[in-house]
């Protein structure tokens, strides 16, 4: 058996020549702070001379799109809707995930097989079972967990938009509303993470610190894994200019698009 | 599998290579429950409104390897598990499939994927009170599916495997591997098997035979209703 599989090969795909890329997921509840810290992981590791490829889940060409659809209509059962997420993540893997390892991309995934888990496994579908379906799965080159309270996590969520139907897991808990639904759902959900730390090896970040703070941890623990792939040696940690994060800003930024209008607004600030 | 024995109602699947006659079978099963006045409830392989859209994607376009070919299809089952086969069990009703799990456990592990793991992908599945298996020789299926050499579709012909490039010469390879896994599935898990070289008639009487101990006290369908014979057929 292929050891850079958890339990199972992809049927058909054959790793004996090796991947030269390096598959880095990145773990951790809603609104923690993911896309922001891909965003910098990506920028950094591109201007540091290597090719990046970043996925997250329903991005796949097959599924994605109607796993969105289906999830508007609420009209998932619990396993339906697992399966459904499995069938994507299959896709990607066979279709991105790995073509673009054999070619030696940093492979960077916003969330992997441990939330799609921790998921359904909160909605009570089996662990065994779960772990069995996921056993296709690639091993990451690296797991960062980010990790966040959820009192931390409460005002980011409200930032972003408010609680989302799924997010709060109000389709299986009888709460009346969606504050004590999402409390209770994250809870879940941070309790099943911190059983799968140990199990599948996650790297803890701590996220309740600035973005900045955060970075430098994880710049960290991905340098040594892409260590040696970066034309110039050895590899700087300085982040490029747009993607620097100001050190007084506590507040989390959830997308580019408000980094660039701060920056902007910054610069005129200046001229003035 | 799941026990059945927790539901009321009864499960009973068909089974068999494509050309087998298992789909004529359970038509005229469904049929006579339906005129001795049970509730019949009939659950088709692959027909999930839910997931309809990216199996058709998926073919159409050719985007399914072997995995996903195998979630999409389980996708598809746990969605009629849900929806359409736990609920009318729990009913006591007669609840009809045409195929079931043991077709994933054919055919994706004729694609190459591994058997344990399709088993245990499957473990949700309710275990059905009777699954008849047709057999039919090679020979005889492939007679009554190419005659008049119909258009054979890429994946059902196995395309995907590269087997052959010829779409005809596909299928039959690609069927000889599924009956196969058949023919140890039947064993493994005690499938009750059918002649299908027999005439139709005889056929559907032995199955009869095997379905009539178990209908007793299952759901029966509103005196009035007859009218609604057709809707619930095409259901």
């Amino acid at each position: 058996m292929d050891s850079r599989f958890y339990e199972v090969p992809v049927p058909g795909v054959n790793l004996e020549k090796g991947l030269s890329g390096k598959l880095i997921a990145l773990e951790g509840t809603d609104g923690v702070g993911r896309s922001t810290q891909m965003q910098m992981l990506r920028g950094w590791l591109e201007s540091s001379g290597l090719a990046v490829y970043d996925t997250g889940l329903t991005r796949g060409n097959l599924a994605g799109r109607h796993i969105q659809q289906a999830k508007e209509g609420h009209t998932m059962g619990r396993r339906t809707q697992c399966l459904f997420y499995a069938t994507d993540f299959a896709d990607r893997l066979e279709n991105e995930i790995i073509p673009l390892l054999r070619a030696g991309y940093v492979v960077l995934t916003d969330r992997y097989i441990y939330s799609l888990m921790a998921r359904a496994a909160v909605r009570g579908l089996e662990r065994d079972w779960l772990r069995s379906l996921y056993g296709f799965a690639l091993k990451p080159d690296l797991i960062l967990y980010l990790k966040v309270s959820l009192r931390n996590l409460q005002p980011r969520v409200l930032t972003a938009g408010g609680f989302d139907y799924w997010e709060s897991g109000i389709d299986y808990l009888c709460e009346g509303n969606m504050f004590d639904a999402f409390v209770k759902h994250q809870n879940a959900l941070l309790r099943e993470f911190d059983h799968m730390a140990d199990e599948y090896g996650f790297v803890v970040v701590d996220a309740n610190r600035t973005i900045r703070a955060t970075f430098d941890d994880i710049q960290a623990h991905v340098c040594r894994v892409v260590e040696g792939m970066s034309p110039g040696q050895p590899m700087s940690t300085t982040l490029p200019p747009l993607l620097m994060v100001p050190e007084t800003r506590r507040e989390e930024r959830t997308s580019v698009g408000d980094r660039i209008r701060e920056l902007l607004a910054s610069l005129f600030d200046e001229a003035e | 599998m799941q026990p059945s024995d927790q539901y009321q109602g009864k499960l009973f699947v068909v089974e068999g290579i494509d050309g087998s006659g298992k789909s004529t079978q359970i038509d005229l099963i469904h049929k006579w429950l339906l005129a001795r006045g049970y509730s019949a409830f009939f659950s088709e392989w692959n027909s999930s409104p839910l997931v309809k859209r990216t199996t058709r994607r998926g073919k159409t376009r050719r985007l399914l390897n072997p995995l996903a070919f195998s979630l999409i299809h389980a996708t598809d089952f746990a969605d009629r598990t849900e929806r359409n086969i736990i609920p009318p069990l729990k009913a006591g009703a007669a609840v009809l499939a045409d195929r079931y799990a043991y077709t994933a456990f054919a055919r994706d592990v004729a694609r190459g994927c591994d058997p344990e793991w399709v088993r245990r992908l499957y473990g949700f599945a309710v275990r059905p009170t009777v699954a008849f298996y047709f057999r039919v020789p090679l020979a005889v299926a492939l007679d009554r599916i190419l005659v008049g050499r119909p258009e054979i579709k890429w994946y059902e012909a196995g395309m995907d495997l590269r087997l052959s490039d010829d779409v005809y010469e596909s299928f039959k390879l690609f069927q000889t591997r599924i009956l196969e896994q058949y023919d140890r599935i039947a064993e493994e898990f005690g499938l009750t098997v059918i002649d299908g070289t027999l005439p139709i008639a005889v056929q559907q009487q032995k199955m009869r035979e095997i379905v009539e101990p178990f209908l007793e006290g299952l759901l029966r369908r509103p005196q009035d209703s007859a009218v609604l014979c057709r809707t619930e057929t095409d259901g």
